[in-house]
């Protein structure tokens, strides 16, 4: 697969740089970019889990019957129930490194 | 924001492509636990915290998240579950 990229390697339109530099610096561009991609639709796709638990979990807990709108009370204990739930989140993930660390401790030694 | 197509990674060449799965492997990883962390704060959430009465997680909510342990009952549950299936299915 690596000898069928330099045989069509057409793209090149300045001959002034050398075959294999401008090869690398596009692959590594190319790399670059996915990676990124990755990573950001890895961070969306996580900002988007929390708040559907968040809005689950507080519309639970702080609506506990609906209104015409939000209450001052209602838009109050959202606030707080969501701080709360952001912190839990943050206890519970590093107990559960914790936990993931000392397994594969047992696991191998 | 550019799409990933399939021409961009055909250009790649052998050594950026074993990179690239590796990126996406321990990536996938990451997601994983990530994504377990959000079921363990959701069920923990629901067992450790009545009401809503301030905006900060209290001493006693605290403790049941980590000490009295929200998390390693359920995995000490998951654990046991799964030895128990695997045991009779030996059988």
């Amino acid at each position: 697969m690596a000898f069928s990229l330099f045989g069509g390697s057409d793209k090149k339109d300045t001959g002034a740089v050398t075959l294999s530099g401008e090869d690398s610096s596009n692959v590594n561009s190319i790399k670059e970019n996915l990676q990124a991609q990755i990573l950001q639709e890895i961070a969306l796709s996580n900002a988007t889990e929390l708040i559907s638990k968040i809005s689950n979990n507080c519309y639970e807990k702080c609506i506990v019957t609906p209104g015409s709108s939000l209450s001052a009370a209602d838009t109050a204990c959202l606030d707080q129930c969501s701080e709360k739930y952001i912190q839990a989140w943050n206890i519970i993930s590093r107990r559960y490194l914790a936990r993931v660390q000392s397994e594969s401790k047992n696991i191998i030694p | 924001m550019s799409q990933i197509s399939k021409n961009d990674i055909t250009q790649l060449d052998e050594a950026s492509q074993a990179e690239l799965l590796k990126f996406v492997e321990s990536e996938n990883a990451k997601a994983k636990l990530q994504s377990s962390i959000h079921l363990f704060t959701d069920l923990c959430f629901k067992k450790c915290v009545p009401s809503i009465t301030t905006g900060s997680v209290s001493q006693a909510e605290s403790t049941c998240m980590q000490l009295a342990n929200c998390v390693d009952r359920f995995l000490d549950t998951n654990i046991f579950v799964v030895n128990k299936i695997s045991q009779s299915m030996q059988k």
